[in-house]
């Protein structure tokens, strides 16, 4: 077992709210070191300002390089040596394949797909090269059944699967394991966005067989698990997290 | 079972990306059922499509339209499909050969590397799929197969080109999940990872270009929404 007194360098992006937000808070009961990054410096704010010195906040836009290299720099300063990186960034804008045009489709890629991997690049050579170093990427059920946010946010979600693949045996070598965990419908504000009506909501929960939504804390207890040493042996798997919907019999 | 002599007489194909074995084969593939066939693809700056190359290409009635540049040049492919439209009509398959990419570690991915790889294998085949699908449903129906890789899975040859693998993948589901019902089937193939050149890659390039011709003869309607693995019965890891 990992001894618990020993404190943990934690990375959550895109963990300023929801299923991020959550994860960042858990580690940091549990007594780890955070560092949240994300674009929205008011959640930032009010984030730090109740975790009692246990989170640092970061103001990242990770569809930009330079804003992301730049995150970086600073990181390193008080974050030398990274345990465990977590991407939870992610919009969506639900729309019909024909209404998406060319800003929402770049958009959508550029949070959800090329941040990803900028955030990689610049984080990884930032990470502890040891046994029980980990990545866990929070990618979507959608990008495996095509519903969900739009076939945009479907393909941009995708993309985290084959790029996980190929990090698998490079990471593996240093010590780093790395898995996707893909939720399908968890409450948090983009969940509320996607369906503003309680009747929506209420036809989403008839199809799951757990029979409730899933809750940001339901994810950040997954991610939390995949993210220390006893876990390393599940390395480059893609963890659906939907309380039974994707296989529900009619 | 009659198996008729030009099953794709009459119908118009796009071939996207294909200038390479792959596609190559594809339009050969349709060209040879009877099919109008139009081939877009990437030209290397400072390489000519040579006189012969063009000249094999018209004989077999292949319309070819060379692009230069990696970015998708939005303006080029709504111009491309318009004039297909106006010539043919009707678009009845689009094929988005999906399949750019190098071998590269991570650590020598940089990021122009993976925008450009993104350019290729996702941006184009969307903005081909947004620009078709208003008339092939206008048209009641067609087929839209997309060339991946089993890199989507195994994480082959490169970062950039695994991720845009999968991403691909899920587009195909995406699109699948969206227009089913409205008479398109979109069908996904994914090729065992080969770098061209590898041993068999012109058996794999001959049996995709097989696959290609079977979906759009319409024989696949069963296989809506799937993204079949072709590898020749030798499977990775
Ligand atoms: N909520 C769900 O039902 C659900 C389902 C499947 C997958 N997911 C995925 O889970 C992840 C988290 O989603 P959530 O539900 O917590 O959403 P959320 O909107 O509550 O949180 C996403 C966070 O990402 C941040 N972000 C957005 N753009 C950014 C940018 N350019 N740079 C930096 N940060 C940025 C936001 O500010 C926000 O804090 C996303 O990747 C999402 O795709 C969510």
């Amino acid at each position: 077992m990992a001894d618990p007194t020993v404190k943990r360098n934690i990375v959550v992006v895109g963990g300023a709210a929801g299923i991020g937000r959550e994860i960042a808070r858990q580690f940091a009961r549990s007594g780890d070191r955070v560092a949240v990054a994300d674009i929205n410096k008011q959640a930032i704010e009010e984030l730090t300002a109740d975790s009692e010195g246990s989170i640092f906040g970061y103001y990242v836009d990770v569809s930009s390089w330079e804003s992301v290299c730049h995150w970086a720099d600073d990181l390193i300063r008080r974050f030398p040596a990274i345990d465990s990186f977590i991407y939870s960034a992610g919009i969506t804008n639900r729309r019909p394949f024909l209404e998406i045009d060319w800003p929402a489709w770049q958009k959508t890629m550029a949070v959800n797909l090329h941040g990803l991997f900028y955030c990689l690049k610049a984080v990884l050579p930032l990470m502890r090269q040891q046994q029980g170093a980990s990545v866990v990427i929070i990618g979507s059920g959608s990008a495996i059944t095509g519903t969900g946010g739009g076939v945009h946010y479907a393909a941009s979600k995708g993309g985290a699967f084959g790029l996980l693949r190929a990090l698998v045996a490079e990471l593996g070598r240093k010590g780093i394991h790395c898995n996707v965990v893909a939720p399908r419908v968890i409450q948090s504000e983009m969940l509320d966005r996607l369906y503003p009506d309680p009747d929506d909501k209420q036809k989403l929960i008839d199809q799951i067989p757990i029979g409730r939504l899933g809750q940001p804390a339901d994810i950040a207890a997954l991610v939390r698990f995949l993210s220390q040493q006893e876990a390393q042996y599940i390395h480059g798997q893609i963890i659906l997290a939907d309380g039974g919907r994707t296989f529900q019999a009619d | 079972m009659q198996l008729e002599l030009f099953p794709l007489a009459n119908k118009v194909a796009l071939v996207t990306n294909g200038f390479g074995p792959v596609g190559e084969e594809i339009c050969r593939r349709l060209a040879g059922a009877g099919a109008n066939v139009w081939l877009h693809g990437q030209v290397e700056e400072g390489c000519e499509l040579s006189d012969t190359m063009a000249a094999e290409w018209t004989a077999l009635g292949v319309h070819l339209s060379p692009v230069r540049g990696t970015a998708a040049d939005r303006q080029t492919i709504a111009q491309l499909v318009a004039t297909i439209l106006e010539q043919c009509g009707k678009i009845d398959l689009l094929v988005n050969n999906c399949q750019a990419g190098q071998r590269r570690s991570f650590h020598q991915l940089t990021p122009a590397d993976w925008l450009t790889t993104m350019q290729l294998n996702l941006d184009r085949p969307f903005l081909f799929c947004q620009q078709v699908l208003p008339a092939m449903l206008g048209a009641g129906g067609g087929t839209i197969v997309h060339v991946s890789s089993t890199a989507a899975l195994t994480g082959q040859i490169s970062p950039d080109f695994a991720a845009s693998q999968s991403a691909v993948q899920s587009l195909t589901k995406g699109l699948w999940h969206e227009f089913h019902g409205k008479g398109i089937q979109v069908i996904g193939l994914a090729p065992e990872a080969k770098e061209a050149g590898a041993e068999q890659s012109g058996q794999l390039a001959k049996a995709i270009g097989e696959m290609v011709l079977l979906l759009g003869t319409g024989y696949g309607v069963y296989l809506n929404g799937e993204i079949l693995t072709v590898h020749g019965g030798i499977p990775n890891g």
